[in-house]
């Protein structure tokens, strides 16, 4: 994560500004945002009804965590009842030590990791390379991330920010020889590097696309097959699930399995689903022996019960809001300096994490609301910025000057007249700075507008100030209009 | 206790005392009507399976007799030039393939040490269900049917009966739901060969899974 | 140009009265598209009128989390709009801001609730007006150019102006409309995010932009000022030859190249 420059703590503008220069970066992700953009619109249109499945998924959602204790409770008994061990963790450090005490007790030297957002969240990987335990994240663009020492730049496509040359001297400092940037040659190094690490890790570490609570399954959507290499070969697997990822039922799982993949990636399925239900029975000769289920609060469950914001928890983080996002689009991922970036993460990483360190990413957003209309659960993503902006507030956190301005703000707009005044002030403010009709000046408080565009300028006459002629002038051509027809005997008016 | 605790917070935040004894009134459950209403012949439910297997890559044979099963079967095996074999200890399945099998080298699972299958050219299997919605194949692993089988080896293919394959997924679902004390403990859903695009958004297929996907539908049986 | 007037006068036997919400935007920056917008719908047989009252639909203070702020601004209207039939406005924006949240912004308040939902369900934008409540998509209007249309978030997203805009501009003789690639991306506007966040939002107008070129248009036409002012910025600020207008200002202009003609 990039949050600091030059040692500096910095803010998502100025972390925007290294991405905005960087044309590849950005150039990256329109290209991979528009492919995956098309994509979705075929497989939601082939679906038929797409708005009805949405609400499906919302009501699905919204009723899973209204009544989350309950499923939590059974999930979980249900795990159990399989063989598995469950775990729950308050907060990301919790979660971590939980972790490391599974790998202390199985002596772990090596572990096999499948992407998963939570084990960002809780920045596992570190806390292991510092107990000198091996860990490989297996997922090809995760591992991509991994070799270049950052931090996934997007939920689904972690690697969208790298091109096939990076990848390739990557893949060559990793020990591949001889590597071209093909994809099939560079794709074929991950496979065979991967296959000794998957036979001979100790344990495999897996997130949690959803809990099913009434088999207490855990259900896993990928594409590569690397998952199930995690799951299935060790001899220990961890699950890594935030506490709102349940569904109630498998008739459920048929309705994300519907939306999940189209609003992720447009496809109509992912190449893999995989439902597993504790570990391996009596009889079964491969599958993990053990399983442990750890369960993720970390400021989840501050949400419940907040009217508004607890609709962030029903997001099924299929990345749908980041690929439609004009932010995004610009600045890429790393810019948000959050485990989760895009419209989602900017309103999930400052609730997660209180305190002032993502505070200002909920202004990375124009409130375009391309997100909420993308949302396969329909989540109002751009309401949920403002009522965070809204807290910020309440909570006198924003700067003093912007204060002042609203306040400002306030007077002027609760009565015309006063309004009328502030505008003859501005008329008259503004005359130094006009050139050509408009403003250039790329000084005072709008410079973040000027910078980069003419600022117009206000109107010798207001409407107000207009209204009384326009509508006298009208008014005096109507009864020139009028004349003819009373001849015809209309009764007009 | 944690559990309580934790579970406590989340009631106390849903504003209630604790955990509720009974389970939660639903209006809405699973798909929309429309949707599960769908009726579809077992002819058609076959072409859409094969259909949309194939434009994933998939290859779909469609015979209807146990002697096309084994011309198909063999013709696969040859043309790949597949040596070593891992199947399923699975007799109705084993009965069907085995005359073809008589000339390669044939591990089995729960037979062989569960090592021996990193090597294979191509894994057998049978399959719970299919599902024509998405091209889909259903399998249920455990004793016999063990999930490296299928995993492990670039070639996957899968011995599929036509009644076995259902219109939609949820069906398949169902199935487990009305059968949850009996669930293995890792049902496959698998739609195509393995795939990736995480190297600039280019399609490669057989990351970790199989590379191939191939399935044998038996119609008439 | 009377012809209209006739036609929905015999109809109605009396004419249609509606209010003119004319946003602040557009009332201390761009009056001249207010002006357009009551000159056309005097054209179409509609009595205008201007409650002298209002002032801002308090968007800027909403979206800035100034919540309080927003209400004293917002009252101005719900006390303004109190007897009007219809409140007709310039901005999708600005009506989807009243649709949208004024009821949750008064909810304290069982008066202002009341008013609040009687002033989202009279309110209209200019297009969603003219198309769906006077029934008219052909206005009679001559515009010979190449005109190119941003939809703007708000005004599509929130409160569901899609293809009415498209209509009318489909029906001016002479005007060759020419789609927008990635019509529907946002331009960077956003209110205050183009200050505060200025650098991230050029970013964002400058594709805009390139998008507008790529058309070859030379008008880009919209709905709302707020973009329209941000994209013309832009424009200007690269040295483009595209005039920017706002739909009630082409098709006023049109309507009298139509009558003219
Ligand atoms: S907020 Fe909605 S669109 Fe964004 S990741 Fe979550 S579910 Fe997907």
């Amino acid at each position: 994560m990039t949050t600091e420059i030059d040692g500096k703590q910095t803010g998502v503008l100025d972390r925007s500004r290294l991405a905005l220069q960087d044309d590849f970066l950005r150039a990256a992700v329109r290209f991979t945002a528009d492919r995956l953009r098309g994509k979705k619109r075929i497989a939601t249109e082939s679906l038929g009804n797409w708005e009805t499945w949405r609400e499906r998924g919302m009501q699905i959602r919204s009723h899973t965590v209204a009544n989350l204790d309950y499923y939590l409770a059974q999930f979980t008994e249900n795990v159990e009842a399989a063989g598995g061990h469950v775990h729950f963790a308050d907060d990301a450090a919790e979660a971590a030590q939980t972790v490391m005490n599974i790998l202390m007790e199985k002596q772990a030297r090596s572990v096999v990791k499948s992407k998963s957002m939570v084990s960002e969240e809780i920045g596992i990987n570190h806390l292991l390379e510092e107990h000198g335990i091996e860990v490989v994240e297996t997922d090809l663009g995760e591992y991509i991330v991994q070799l270049a020492r950052e931090t996934p730049s997007h939920i689904i496509i972690p690697a969208i920010h790298k091109n096939r040359r990076q990848i390739k001297d990557l893949f060559t400092e990793a020990g591949g020889e001889n590597l071209t940037t093909d994809t099939k040659t560079l794709t074929a190094f991950a496979r065979n590097t991967m296959r000794n690490k998957f036979l001979r890790a100790d344990v495999g570490i897996t997130g949690c696309n959803f809990g099913i609570a009434e088999s207490g399954s855990v259900v896993l959507f990928t594409n590569e097959g690397n998952a199930d290499m995690v799951t299935n070969l060790p001899k220990t697997h961890i699950v890594l699930m935030g506490m709102e990822r349940l569904l109630p039922a498998f008739a459920d799982l048929e309705v994300m399995a519907n939306l999940l993949p189209r609003a992720a990636t447009g496809q109509s399925i992912t190449t893999y689903m995989s439902v597993i239900t504790g570990n391996r029975r009596r009889g079964d000769i491969d599958g993990a022996q053990e399983m442990h289920l750890i369960v993720l609060d970390n400021g989840r469950s501050r949400q419940i019960g907040d009217a508004k914001m607890q609709s962030v928890l029903n997001c099924i983080r299929c990345g749908a809001c980041l690929n439609v996002c004009p932010v995004y689009r610009q600045i890429g991922g790393h810019a948000y300096g959050s485990v989760y970036p895009g419209p989602i993460g900017a309103v999930l990483s400052p609730v997660l994490n209180e305190g002032e360190k993502y505070a200002d990413l909920p202004y990375a957003s124009s409130l375009c609301g391309a997100c909420s209309e993308a949302c396969p659960v329909k989540i109002p993503l751009h309401d949920l910025l403002v009522h965070l902006r809204q807290r910020h507030v309440e909570h006198g956190h924003t700067k003093t000057m912007e204060r002042l301005a609203f306040r400002g703000f306030k007077v002027a707009f609760s009565r015309p007249n006063r309004l009328n005044l502030a505008i003859k002030m501005a008329r008259l403010g503004q005359k130094a700075l006009v050139r050509n009709g408009h403003i250039e000046s790329t000084l005072g408080p709008l410079k973040g507008w000027t910078a980069g565009r003419d600022a117009p300028t206000v109107a010798k006459q207001s409407f107000h100030d207009r209204w009384r002629t326009l509508q006298s002038e009208l008014q005096t051509q109507h009864n020139h209009a009028l004349e003819p027809k009373a001849e015809r005997g209309g009764d007009v008016e | 206790m944690k559990r309580t605790e934790f579970l406590t917070r989340v009631s106390a935040r849903l504003g209630r005392n604790g955990v509720p004894g009974d389970s939660p009134a639903r209006d809405v459950v699973g798909v929309p009507e429309f949707w599960s209403q769908r009726e579809l012949s077992e002819r058609e439910r076959v072409d859409r399976f094969r259909d949309n297997l194939v434009n994933l890559g998939g290859e779909v044979h469609l015979v209807s007799s146990v002697d096309e099963l084994r011309d198909a079967l063999s013709e696969v095996l040859g043309s790949l030039r597949i040596m070593r074999v891992g199947i399923w200890n699975d007799r109705e399945l084993q009965e069907l393939v085995n005359p073809v099998l008589e000339s390669y080298e044939v591990s089995t699972w729960g037979i062989e040490p569960a090592s021996a299958f990193v090597d294979m050219d191509l894994g057998i299997t049978g399959a719970q269900f299919g599902v024509a919605d998405t091209g889909t194949l259903v399998l249920s692993c455990g004793g016999g049917r063990g999930r490296s089988v299928h995993l492990l080896p670039p070639v996957h293919l899968a011995v599929l009966r036509a009644s076995q394959i259902k219109t939609r997924l949820g069906e398949a679902l169902q199935e487990l739901s009305s059968h949850l004390t009996e669930i293995d403990s890792y049902v496959h859903f698998v739609t195509g060969p393995s795939r990736s695009s995480d190297i600039e958004n280019d399609q490669s297929i057989g990351v970790h899974g199989p590379a191939a996907e191939i399935v044998i539908v038996v119609e008439n049986l | 140009m009377e012809s209209y007037r006739d036609e929905h006068e015999h109809e109605e036997g009396h004419m249609m009265k509606v209010s003119l919400f004319v946003t602040c935007l557009v009332d201390n920056l761009y009056p001249q598209v207010g002006e357009a917008m009551v000159r056309l719908l005097d054209h179409l047989g509609v009595e205008v009128d201007f409650p002298q009252a209002q002032t801002c639909c308090g968007q800027p203070a909403f979206n800035s989390g100034y919540v309080d702020e927003a209400r004293a601004s917002a009252k101005t209207l719900l006390d303004a709009f109190e007897d009007a039939n219809y409140v007709i406005s310039p901005s999708g924006s600005c009506t989807g801001m009243v649709h949208h949240y004024y009821e949750e912004m008064f909810a304290d308040d069982p008066k202002r609730v009341r008013q609040a939902v009687d002033l989202a369900d009279k309110s209209y934008e200019f297009s969603q007006f003219l198309v769906n409540v006077l029934g008219v998509t052909d206005i009679g209007a001559f515009f010979p150019y190449s005109v190119t249309y941003h939809p703007s978030c708000h005004g599509s997203r929130l409160l569901g102006v899609k293809d009415e805009p498209l209509q009318l501009l489909r029906n001016v003789r002479g005007l060759e409309l020419i789609d927008l690639p990635y019509d529907t991306d946002c331009c960077g506007f956003g209110g205050t995010f183009a200050v505060k966040m200025g650098d991230i939002s050029t970013a964002m107008v400058t594709e805009k932009v390139s998008h507008v070129r790529e058309t070859g248009a030379r008008v880009l036409v919209g709905v709302d000022m707020g973009c329209l002012m941000n994209i013309g910025g832009r424009i200007s600020r690269e040295g483009e030859q595209v005039r920017v207008m706002h739909l009630a200002e082409l098709l006023y202009e049109g309507v009298q190249a139509g009558v003219s003609d």
